[in-house]
């Protein structure tokens, strides 16, 4: 499978293990509300993590061009990214999980980018939104200082094509990252070939 | 005042020094000679008449690509293909450089506009931000992207590019780096190879445990 199609299941991927890895946790909790009794529920240590994780991802503050006013425009109340638990922009990447690269990757932002991504505790991911951050987009032919995708310096997790994506677009996109974790069993780190792939690209000379 | 006065007073002014006045244009215009710009800024802030206080901009232009009468020929300007393939071309830029400075006066509300060009191979202005603090950075923005040196600036470093940047990317000539520092710049070429270099081609990591695989794939 191609890593850029990201979004549609590969090969071998069974589509039907998020509803079987669902252990109707909601239903539970509101079952747990509804009776006073001392109550218990049943679930798998992943399920309740990746719950957890899915609830409250909360992006780093990195906006770099355009796509960045979609990205603002998608946190405040009309889009409100807030209702996927994502609301909380950190300004510091040390207590962020997911990088939303909005816009342009430039030759000179590059490597502070990396600088962010490697600063970023375990479990993270990336986002990349826009044509710009996803291919070059627009400066694909003659953008001398614009690297032609963010994948070349970081791994991506979920592409989000339009130039720029209107907010449903992103939101979307969250939500797709969402399943993303859903679908994960075992450690929360990210694979060893995507740390080995981050580690292939410098970004200091 | 109007532009061909100002254009008058100084050309009584510099001398020799005055190329020519284009009073057609949008902004009129007057081509200066290069050693005299100096004289002819000087004299365009200092004259009680002119008054000009402020530079409201300083422009590199690459003039390749336009014949004597200012009219564009085709140049091909080199970037990618879409493939990702870098494209080339045998001509070889010949064309002059020019510097255009904007001058308003917050006095007499009025404009004028002055026009250097130096050969390619000289590449070279005396530099005015002595009497402009704007041209400072303005004149830094043009040695960084034309290339143009301005003898006598103080601190001429580039603006925009990276101090290791390699060339002055809008000179029509300019070649675009595959890479900067490690940092690739170059697009892919999909039809022949869909994985860029640096992908995984199988994303499953293969040394890890049973039920440690990330399940998106
Ligand atoms: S994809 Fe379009 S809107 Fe987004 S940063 Fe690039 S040019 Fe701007």
């Amino acid at each position: 499978m191609s890593y850029k199609e990201s979004t549609t299941p590969p090969d071998g991927y069974d589509v039907g293990r998020e509803n079987m890895l669902d252990f109707k946790i909601d239903e539970q909790f509101e079952m747990l509300e509804q009776s006073d009794a001392k109550n218990f529920i049943l679930t798998t240590v992943d399920e309740v993590f990746n719950w957890a994780k899915l609830s409250s991802i909360w992006p780093v503050t990195f906006g770099l061009a355009c796509c960045a006013i979609e990205m603002i425009a998608a946190s405040a109340t009309r889009y409100d990214i807030d209702r996927f638990g994502a609301g909380a922009f950190r300004a510091t990447p040390r207590q962020a999980d997911l990088m939303i690269v909005s816009g342009t990757v430039t030759a000179k932002m590059a490597r502070r980018l990396k600088l962010i991504y490697d600063q970023m505790p375990e479990p993270k991911w990336v986002m990349a939104m826009g044509s710009c951050a996803i291919g070059g987009g627009p400066y694909f032919k003659y953008g001398y200082h614009v690297v032609k995708g963010v994948d070349y310096m970081v791994p991506v997790d979920i592409y989000v094509p339009g130039c720029p994506p209107r907010p449903e677009v992103l939101l979307e996109g969250l939500m797709r990252l969402q399943d993303k974790i859903r679908g994960r069993q075992g450690k929360m780190v990210t694979p060893k070939w995507v740390q080995d792939y981050a580690k292939k690209i410098p970004y200091q000379k | 005042m109007e532009a061909n006065a100002i254009y008058e007073l100084l050309a009584e002014k510099i001398g020799d020094g005055a190329l020519g006045f284009d009073g057609e244009a949008i902004d009129p215009v007057a081509d200066v000679a290069p050693a005299s710009i100096v004289d002819a800024c000087t004299f365009l802030r200092d004259d009680e008449r002119c008054g000009f206080n402020q530079l409201m901009c300083l422009s590199g232009i690459d003039w390749d690509g336009y014949d004597e009468n200012g009219k564009g020929k085709s140049v091909k300007i080199l970037g990618y293909t879409e493939l990702g393939e870098p494209e080339t071309t045998d001509r070889v830029s010949d064309g002059d450089f020019g510097v255009v400075y904007n001058l308003f006066s917050h006095k007499h509300k009025h404009k004028f506009t002055l026009r250097v060009r130096v050969p390619r191979e000289v590449a070279s202005v005396p530099t005015i931000c002595n009497l402009w603090e704007t041209a400072n950075w303005h004149e830094r923005e043009a040695w960084d992207l034309v290339g143009i040196r301005f003898e006598g600036h103080p601190d001429l470093r580039r603006m925009l590019m990276e101090e290791s940047w390699v060339g002055h990317p809008l000179r029509k000539d300019y070649q675009m780096p595959d890479e900067w520092e490690n940092v690739p710049l170059r697009g892919q070429d999909y039809a022949k190879n869909p994985f860029p270099p640096l992908a995984p081609a199988d994303p499953v990591t293969p040394d890890a445990p049973a039920g440690d695989k990330p399940a998106e794939g």
